[in-house]
């Protein structure tokens, strides 16, 4: 027999348990320890999903129970991180219990690590947390192949160069061995030693010059390759954002959508460009010298590399311990900049109420906090620094010691100590390097993960395959539209409402009662969990966004103005429309008049950093955005709240001129702006509880009924 | 000018009863008048669990604030304590056996009395904070919480471990 099973980690006394949850066609079980709840699926009218504070609930609705859900069954309790398996769960039991039909239950939103069972971050296909670095820059290497070859040769001209520095030491103990110091089996090449010197000199100049100007130009190379891929980047990651859905945007804030444009695509770069070229650099480096080191003497090379594991153990515990203390200081810091930040910007407020002394005194804390944190990071770093990042410098003394007593014993040149002193400097860089390199790797995924977590988003709205033409007469049907933003917190249910051409519809209701949700539904910014809206009995996913955005204009309660002329503001709506259409588009929405006031007119700069416009000013500009993309369909939210009553006058004058002969859906809380609606709808609880004209709702004496008579009673108040 | 009264009209206690329904719900009686499945909500939750509880119905309307549930009969006060506990799930950690940061992301491995408790912390700056001197509050990513009542009497290694995140 077909069954179902998730499980949940709560008993109903709040103990962690391992319960599970089996769903027949004919029962539904909750079973944890030795307890088990069985109920039959025939008694059950609806599942039930509650959320109380960091936990919830799983209750039965029994049939013909009591409207105040006292006679409900409880059948489980779980923590939130069961919350979505939950509600997968509920939403089978309530297929089962309306259909009969027991489907499977959908892993898609479900995901969770097969590995490790951790639930996948949102948006990731793989589990962050086992997820392997090779991964994570297997799949960046894919970007940055157009790059690949040229980043190669780059960084193997900086390879030649630093093999020409390298000549260097050799030099001098040509010099030191064959003209300054011969010794007795020196064979110098020139016979006068004054002219080998000079000669030697030239060449080393000569090498040097070379090898830096290698250096410049293998550099300039890498850093044009750097910002043309960290363009790629940004762009490609910018593209995405633009194409994600609302639902998608809404997980993440402006903040961190900005960070990842910007910074996280700039350490990736960081991280190929330098990170990269040093990679090839460094480790050529780190073989050649260690060869020449091995060739000229292989008993102090011995010595030399036997603190370098030792050196790298330390030094990477160092830079571990240095990371974690120096992002707390960072985190202080950031507390106290926050405070700070707070204080300037409401210092109206603070001195309204005079409570600065209480401001500083908060202040005072937090910068103790940071001098103390910051204290102790500088006596740690003065105290472990010259130890441990000098420790590797020991074997220059056991060199010291042991080659020099060879150069006494003649079993070495004092030339050949020299070099391999000089050659021993050269191990430095690349074994520092390779100490830092594992921080470096951790800060490139964490930013490259951040990156794949945008890039692996599916779009939610999707354009359907083959579009269909619209040209719209304005007739909108909502047929049992369910929605939640939430798979299992439902907004609005069963909602049928039949909107016809040119008629205006106003909605109304409480706060958070759905409307908001509904125009958002029409514009399809989300679509329906289940059920459709139609235009000209078309489904609205059968239509390409942009053509059905083409065909509805919407006027917002905070009209967002971009930065700007006021020309390019209002042509946002039809950026090929003439000034002079334009100027009759200003002009019908009342915006005209005080354009015109302005010194630079229609030239002048708005939004941030420009010149700023009052409230019912930015509302006229939307209108005549509005008015400028003429649309068959028009949304209204809240258009007119908190204006002053004359300017109130204007824009209603400027919405009628909008509104007249296209189909409107306005949200007003104010009732009287409404007037000119054919119908009034009231949504109440994600349902429409009443629809009507205002005469009709008003005789009904519900809802509409005790807002009107709310309202009025505030009015007079008013007055 | 007319003083606004800034004080609460709390519920009388003695004429609040809770008692249970068959189904192990939480009712409420007022003045000996049944008022049906009621919820409570604390007011300041951390500070004053038992203090200002908010009852209401199911459908969120307040029906009125208890000053403290310790002032109900014992009976009542014993379920509306349950209830409230019930309501709010914000297990205690009593230890903490490693915090693995991987990829930006923060790994805890805790114990919660005798069972393991996993779980995942992002933005540990917003999501490790205190509460009151001594309370530490945990957000996971899936919107549980935790709590560590006091911190500083804790173990040392589960302090050692949390001591970077603390700012």
């Amino acid at each position: 027999m077909k069954e179902i099973k998730i499980t949940f980690d709560l008993s109903p006394e709040l103990e962690l348990v391992d319960g599970i949850l089996t769903l027949t066609k004919d029962t539904v079980t909750a079973e944890y320890n030795s307890t088990k709840i069985e109920y039959s699926v025939s008694d059950i009218e609806e599942a039930m999903q509650y959320t109380d504070i960091g936990c919830g609930r799983l209750e039965l609705k029994v049939k013909n129970g009591k409207g105040d859900q006292s006679d409900n069954l409880p059948l489980c309790r779980f923590s939130m991180t069961y919350v979505s398996e939950i509600g997968e769960f509920t939403k089978i039991l309530n297929h089962l219990i309306k259909t009969g039909e027991l489907t499977d239950i959908s892993t898609k939103d479900l995901p969770i690590c097969p590995k490790c069972h951790r639930h996948l971050f949102k948006n990731m296909s793989v589990c962050l947390y086992c997820i392997k670095k090779s991964y994570v820059f297997g799949r960046a290497i894919k970007y940055f192949k157009p790059y690949l070859i040229p980043m190669i040769l780059a960084g193997l001209a900086l390879t030649f160069s630093n093999v020409l520095s390298a000549f260097m030491p050799l030099f001098n103990s040509v010099l030191i061995d064959d003209y300054l110091m011969p010794t007795a089996d020196a064979t110098p090449y020139f016979e006068s030693r004054t002219t080998g010197i000079i000669v030697i000199a030239v060449m080393m100049v000569v090498v040097f010059a070379l090898s830096k100007v290698i250096t410049v130009l293998s550099t300039r190379a890498t850093n044009k390759i750097g910002s043309r891929f960290s363009n790629d980047l940004r762009l490609m990651v910018y593209k995405k954002v633009q194409e994600l859905s609302l639902t998608s945007m809404s997980k993440l804030t402006a903040g961190n959508v900005i960070t990842r444009v910007t910074k996280d695509t700039e350490r990736v770069k960081d991280f190929f460009n330098e990170q990269g070229r040093y990679l090839i650099e460094q480790v050529i480096m780190l073989i050649l010298v260690l060869t020449i080191l091995i060739i000229t003497n292989p008993l102090l090379t011995l010595l030399v590399v036997i603190p370098v594991p030792i050196a790298l153990f330390m030094i990477s515990r160092f830079w571990r311990s240095t990371h974690v203390r120096y992002h707390k200081q960072w985190r202080v810091n950031s507390k106290a900049t926050s405070i700070l930040h707070d204080i300037i910007k409401g210092i109206r407020v603070v001195k309204a109420f005079g409570n600065e002394d209480r401001e500083i005194e908060k202040f005072q804390k937090v910068s103790k906090e940071l001098a103390k944190v910051s204290a102790s990071n500088e006596k740690y770093w003065a105290r472990t620094f010259p130890f441990v990042g000098n420790f590797i410098a020991l074997s220059e003394f056991l060199v010291l010691i042991v080659g020099g007593k060879m150069v006494l014993d003649g079993e070495m040149s004092l030339g050949e100590l020299t070099r391999f002193n000089l050659y021993l400097a050269y191990l430095y860089a690349p074994l520092r390097w390779i100490s830092s390199f594992p921080r470096r790797l951790a800060d490139a995924s964490t930013s490259l993960v951040k990156i794949y977590e945008i890039l692996d988003e599916e779009p939610q709205i999707i354009d359907s395959s083959k579009p269909k033409e619209l040209n719209t007469s304005g007739a909108i049907e909502f047929k049992n539209v369910d929605f939640g933003y939430k798979s299992y917190e439902p907004v609005l249910k069963d909602i049928n409402l039949k909107i016809e051409p040119g008629e205006m519809i106003g909605l109304v209701g409480h706060s958070g009662a759905g409307k908001s949700t509904l125009i958002n539904l029409c514009m399809r910014l989300y679509d329906p969990t289940s059920g459709s809206i139609t235009i000209d009995g078309t489904d609205l996913r059968d239509f390409e966004q942009s053509v059905l955005r083409d065909n509805i204009g919407v006027v917002f309660q905070e009209t967002y103005l971009f930065s700007g002329s006021v020309f390019e503001n209002i042509a946002y709506a039809r950026p090929d429309a003439s000034l002079e259409e334009v100027i009759a588009a200003a002009k019908a929405a009342n915006a005209h008049e005080f354009v015109i006031k302005l010194p630079d007119g229609y030239n002048t700069t708005i939004g941030e950093n420009g010149h700023t416009l009052s409230g019912g000013e930015r509302q006229r500009i939307s209108i005549a955005r509005a008015i400028l993309k003429n649309p068959q369909i028009l949304i209204l939210d809240e258009a007119t709240s908190s204006l002053d009553p004359e300017t109130e006058i204007k824009i209603q004058e400027a919405l009628q001129r909008l509104t007249k002969g296209r189909t409107t859906i306005a949200i007003a809380h104010r009732l009287a702006t409404l007037r000119n609606a054919d119908r009034l709808v009231v949504i109440e609880k994600g349902h429409i509880a009443e629809c009507g004209s205002h005469e009709e709702l008003v005789n009904l004496g519900g809802i509409y009924h005790d807002l009107v008579m709310a309202q009025r009673q505030t009015a007079k108040l008013k007055n | 000018m007319e003083t606004i009264k800034l004080s609460l009209e709390f519920l009388n206690p003695e004429e609040c009863r809770f008692f249970k329904n068959k189904n192990g719900f939480l009712v409420l009686e007022l003045n000996n008048e049944e008022k049906g499945r009621v919820k409570l909500s604390r007011s300041y939750p951390f500070s004053k669990p038992t203090e200002y509880i908010c009852i209401s119905d199911l459908e969120d309307k307040e029906i009125g604030i208890l000053r403290d549930i310790n002032e109900l009969d014992n009976t009542s006060f014993e379920l509306a304590k349950e209830e409230l506990e019930t309501r709010y799930f914000c297990p205690t950690i009593t230890e903490i056996k490693s915090i693995k940061e991987k990829m930006g992301h923060f790994y805890f491995e805790t114990k919660i009395g005798v069972k393991d408790r996993n779980f995942t912390v992002k933005n540990i700056t917003r999501n490790v904070r205190f509460a009151g001197e001594d309370t530490l509050l945990i957000f996971d990513m899936d919107g549980n919480r935790y709590i560590m009542p006091e911190f500083s009497k804790t173990d040392v290694k589960s302090q050692r471990l949390l001591e970077p995140y603390l700012y």
